[in-house]
């Protein structure tokens, strides 16, 4: 069940996920340190001891190499082949991406035309009320965003699959460790855009901006992708 | 037919509301009892758990002290009952602020009971739902709130004959225009009524016909009310 509520071991699978994904698309390099438990706690907002669980699962599966004493802490271990890593990310992983992120955008996009019909002046507000709270972490502000904006749509199954992609993609989409070459890049910016065309009852607007919002992040991605493989 | 009938069926959605509300009133009287006595809230869980079943797809309590404890069950089939256990964890990306929640706020800021939606209730069941909520009083404060779900595709079934009886098009909306149940493509479900006189009739709640030939039917003191074209 997609809502079942979340087992506090959930939040170390959570964890361990993000982390697995950093390291396999080299957003964390081989042998970089990471920041300490109390740290990750902090940044992930789960306590110290999922962290612990997590780090224990990365050890088992070889991400991550704990040392102890003077100089210590818990060390990333890339794959070992790097190379082939990063051509079956050329391979397999940017098609996959793009085919993910195409249904993404088919989903979040039908949901802001749908809540272009369906709005009424309340609605609004909440949707607004939501991308006004700026101390979130990108991720969890665009989970928040267009979780609202399905629900705002009425629709339970775009709001299920909403949570399904912030799960599966979000966290990658949507990493603030990604680099942006262009300096106009403001996802706020897109929200205040696509809750006018919603407010406005615009949804082919709505639609379109939200799709071309994806189609930046995607974007992004891509490009760090290509370059850790030209690297 | 016609003005009868229109009675009727607004009379059913009524008792169909009614009576969520009185599971969560019979919740509310449990769980100040308890709150009274300081004891655990888990002794609520037959009540709950009985409440299920037939419409009524959630049930429970939630209180209002941090942290909030709740005892809230899903699943009108015996077999798939789940207990809701929110993640409460404001640095967790999946948070629910259970403040904000229409549910749980409104019961708490006007200190009476709520009809919240038709909405989509993605932080419990993941559905399209009804969530009928009243206050539970603690030491003359709100001390949280107790509720029952009702999936719309439920309510819609259980109303659906009365409203076919009518006759003409028709449809259950709540105060803000929004469609419970409709008997028309064009006003399913969760579609909102935008014709500005019929809103603003639905605002007052008094039985009215607007020009264009709508008639309203208020259903008791609920924000429900039929409509028919």
């Amino acid at each position: 069940m997609v809502f079942a509520p979340l087992e506090p071991h959930s939040r170390a699978e959570t964890v361990v996920r993000r982390l697995t994904d950093a390291i396999t698309f080299g957003l964390l390099t081989d042998a970089e340190q990471l920041p300490s438990e109390a740290d990750l706690a902090a940044q992930f907002g789960v306590s110290r001891v999922t962290v612990r669980e997590a780090l224990v699962a990365l050890r088992q599966q070889n991400l991550v190499e704990t040392r102890r004493g003077r100089g210590g802490g818990s060390f990333v271990r890339a794959p070992a082949a790097r190379h082939d890593v990063h051509s079956r990310l050329a391979e397999l992983s940017l098609p996959t991406l793009r085919d993910t992120a195409d249904h993404y955008a088919a989903v979040a996009g039908a949901a802001a035309r749908l809540a272009a019909q369906r709005a009424d002046a309340d609605d609004i507000l909440r949707i607004e009320e939501v991308d006004a709270d700026v101390g979130r972490p990108l991720h969890r502000m665009e989970r928040a965003y267009h979780l609202e904006v399905a629900a705002v749509a009425q629709s339970a199954r775009l709001a299920r699959e909403e949570v399904r992609f912030a799960t599966e993609l979000g966290t990658v989409l949507w990493s603030p460790v990604l680099p942006s070459d262009d300096g106009a890049y403001d996802p706020h910016a897109d929200h205040r855009a696509i809750t006018a065309a919603i407010a406005a009852g615009d949804g082919d607007l709505a639609r379109r901006l939200t799709e071309d919002h994806i189609e930046k992040a995607v974007e992004r991605l891509v490009t760090l992708h290509l370059t850790l493989i030209e690297q | 037919m016609g003005q009868t009938t229109t009675v009727e069926a607004a009379a059913l959605a009524t008792d169909l509301a009614e009576h969520a509300f009185a599971i969560a009133d019979d919740l509310r009287a449990q769980a100040e009892r308890l709150l009274r006595t300081h004891a655990d809230l888990s002794h609520l869980r037959p009540a709950v758990t009985a409440a299920l079943g037939g419409l009524i797809s959630g049930a429970g309590v939630i209180t209002a002290e941090r942290p909030q404890r709740l005892e809230w069950w899903m699943g009108a089939d015996p077999a798939q009952r789940t207990r809701l256990d929110l993640d409460l964890d404001p640095a967790s990306d999946t948070f629910v602020d259970v403040g904000r929640q229409q549910w749980f706020a409104v019961p708490r800021d006007t200190g009476v009971r709520h009809v919240t939606g038709p909405y989509v209730d993605y932080v419990c069941a993941g559905q399209y739902a009804l969530t009928f909520t009243v206050p539970i009083s603690h030491d003359g404060r709100f001390g949280g709130i107790a509720g029952a779900d009702v999936f719309v595709a439920d309510f819609e079934r259980a109303l659906r004959p009365a409203l076919r009886a009518l006759g003409s098009p028709a449809a259950l909306v709540n105060t803000h225009g929004r469609v419970v149940a409709g008997t028309t493509a064009h006003h399913l479900a969760g579609s909102l009524i935008r014709d500005e006189q019929i809103r603003a009739a639905l605002l007052t709640q008094t039985p009215a016909t607007v020009p264009g030939g709508v008639t309203l039917t208020p259903c008791g003191t609920l924000p429900l009310a039929v409509l028919t074209w």
